[in-house]
């Protein structure tokens, strides 16, 4: 089990983690996903020991290697916290095949030779890259070079394995492809494992448990659901790409309940809140339904309470498979599209649509 | 467009031409000292014992100031790269002076530290040391001009290499010498390589500081270019000869340096 209580590290003017506290399960998998620069590295480079906190303490099986016993200070070196530790951009020593980047760790552990060699065999055949044992990095394709980069930090036996964004630096094509190779890589391995990306379809993939960081900070932390179904701050539903407003309850209810964003009333479900109180709305862009033509009721929600709007699209941003259509309802409002319906539905920028989504759909938290 | 073309051409042709000016500023003299030189009398000045006790003395005194720059500027170049202290680009400054230095002053300077009359002179010779006038001096000085450039480019090279290497390997080891031997200097071994011919190369090439400092005594403290200078007025073919030794050297030195420029990590055989 992995437990960090409190760290706090700033380089000279920034503070880039702001009282971190986390636990890590044994032989769980969690992904810690955030924007570029949130301090999900400057995170694992202190778990590794690669740098020191200025506050609070790291446990390692419940073994204190960073912080202070009393009056003394501790920090544990890397090499003897017992993790492996994959970078980003693999990080292969590129004057070493590939059977001496796996072996490096197992040499200065002064291993018999034959023990060496039975873990690299095995170890590549773990990576099903037995064949290329006396390849030089820059002769393997990345994917190649990010398995590699996995066996020399599973060659030490890790209690803790570390992983940097270990698939960014792969094409599209070979991230998806090896992110389910990776899945099932470390799911059969039964190590305690953190894995950083900013991609939070690889984190729902491939992790147990997620923990979203922002600025410094775990703003939530809980499994694929918890997060993606409710979101608990305005930066998580942000980074989620969902629709965030600042709401106010007009009129609460048992039931559905009147709620105001700008000057707009809609109807919403909340719970134990009172008349006046102010809350965040949150609401997933594929919730929401367009149309040309005024909208029937969905036969599907029959019972459910449905809030009808119309606005002018805005903005239309065409992906690969999808849309993003913008739509001003009196407030900003997203809805997903695939690119066929959106076709058929003849939407335009400029055109006015009505616009459909269920009352309990919106998720609601403290304002 | 086809205004566009011919300013396209125009600036083709007039970059073309200030590159030809320098390729043939610079190897228009060097020619002539090839032009000039008579076979026969290559020969005979090879057996000429002035060349060749300039030449040892220059080889000698040369190796001998690459490699003590080599000891301690390797260390030098490896602190200033890997770790930040106040006074670091102080430090740096210091290093880079001799660069910029010209030879002259810094073989008075060399004179006013050493010389029996300078600051260290005194206790110096009490220990029976007199610095000028011996082969020691010529290293010195050499050393002064010359490390530098070993240096300068050991700390680009261990600045280079890429710090997730050093801490992969940090990781997977406990021992700080194990990975500097291993990782650090086999990924910079290029740049302390290079470092070092330059610094070679820049010590056989010395002539100020050494004629200020160590004098020139035949046999003693006479180096290549010493001799050049000397043999001018009594021998212009032997001073030629010496100099075009010194160019195949010099040439064979950058040639060397741009291979190992060229070279790259892991190429299988």
């Amino acid at each position: 089990m992995i437990e960090l209580k409190t760290i706090k590290k700033r380089f000279s003017d920034k503070e880039v983690l702001k009282n971190v506290t986390l636990q890590v399960q044994k032989n769980e998998l969690l992904s810690i996903v955030g924007p570029s620069g949130c301090g999900k590295t400057t995170m694992l480079n202190i778990i590794s020991g690669l740098c020191s906190p200025d506050e609070g303490e790291i446990y390692i099986d419940k073994i204190l290697v960073d912080g202070k016993k009393g009056r003394k200070k501790i920090h544990v070196n890397p090499s003897d916290r017992g993790i492996g530790y994959v970078f980003q951009n693999y990080s292969l020593f590129p004057h070493m095949r590939v059977d001496e980047n796996i072996s490096y760790g197992l040499k200065a552990k002064h291993l018999p030779r034959h023990e060496i060699k039975k873990k690299i065999n095995s170890l590549l055949d773990f990576i099903a890259l037995r064949d290329y044992a006396q390849y030089y990095p820059h002769e393997l394709s990345g994917g190649q070079q990010q398995r590699v980069a996995l066996a020399r930090a599973l060659a030490i036996d890790p209690t803790l394995l570390l992983l940097d964004e270990p698939l960014s630096a792969l094409d599209p094509k070979t991230r998806e492809s090896l992110r389910t190779d990776f899945k099932n890589l470390l799911e059969t391995l039964e190590v305690t494992s953190i894995y950083v990306t900013h991609d939070l379809a690889e984190a729902c993939t491939i992790s147990d448990r997620i923990a979203v960081m922002g600025e410094g900070v775990v703003e939530q932390i809980g499994n694929r659901d918890e997060i993606l179904e409710k979101p608990n701050s305005k930066f998580v539903a942000n980074f989620l790409g969902l629709n965030v407003y600042d709401g106010k309850i007009v009129q609460a209810a048992s039931g559905p309940a009147k709620v105001k964003i700008g000057n707009i009333e809609i109807f919403t479900t909340v719970i134990g809140k009172g008349d006046g109180e102010k809350i965040i709305l949150t609401i997933k862009p594929e919730d929401i339904i367009l149309s040309t033509e005024p909208l029937i009721r969905n036969p599907k929600w029959y019972g459910c309470v449905c809030n009808n709007l119309t606005g002018k699209v805005s903005d239309i941003v065409k992906m690969k498979s999808s849309a993003k259509v913008l739509v001003d309802v009196g407030f900003p409002i997203e809805s997903e599209l695939t690119l066929s319906s959106l076709k058929d539905l003849c939407i335009d920028k400029g055109k006015n649509v009505y616009v459909q989504f269920k009352a309990d759909s919106l998720n609601v938290s403290q304002g | 467009m086809g205004l566009e073309r011919i300013s396209d051409r125009l600036i083709i042709a007039l970059l073309a031409f200030a590159c030809l000016f320098f390729i043939a500023f610079i190897s228009f003299p060097i020619a002539a000292v090839f032009l000039n030189l008579d076979l026969d009398m290559l020969i005979l000045q090879l057996r000429n014992p002035q060349v060749l006790s300039a030449l040892t003395v220059s080889i000698v005194t040369a190796s001998f100031a690459t490699l003590i720059s080599f000891i301690f500027g390797i260390p030098t170049a490896y602190l200033l790269a890997t770790r930040r202290f106040p006074g670091r680009s102080i430090v740096d400054t210091i290093l880079d002076i001799p660069i910029v230095l010209p030879p002259a002053v810094a073989g008075i300077a060399l004179l006013l530290a050493f010389a029996p009359r300078g600051i260290l002179g005194p206790t110096l010779k009490e220990f029976g040391i007199i610095l000028p006038g011996s082969t020691i001096a010529v290293v010195l000085a050499q050393i002064f001009v010359a490390s530098p450039f070993l240096i300068r480019s050991a700390k680009a090279a261990f600045e280079d290499v890429d710090r997730n290497l050093v801490n992969s390997a940090k990781i997977l080891s406990s021992s700080r010498l194990r990975v500097f031997l291993t990782i650090t200097l086999p990924l910079s071994s290029h740049g302390l390589l290079a470092g070092t011919i330059m610094t070679w190369a820049r010590s056989m090439g010395e002539f100020g500081a050494t004629l200020m400092f160590a004098g020139n005594l035949p046999g003693v403290t006479q180096t290549m270019p010493l001799a050049i200078y000397m043999l001018m007025a009594e021998d212009p073919m032997a001073s030629n000869v010496l100099s075009a030794i010194l160019i195949v050297v010099s040439f064979g030195v950058l040639a060397l340096f741009k291979i190992l420029g060229r070279k790259r990590y892991g190429a299988r055989l």
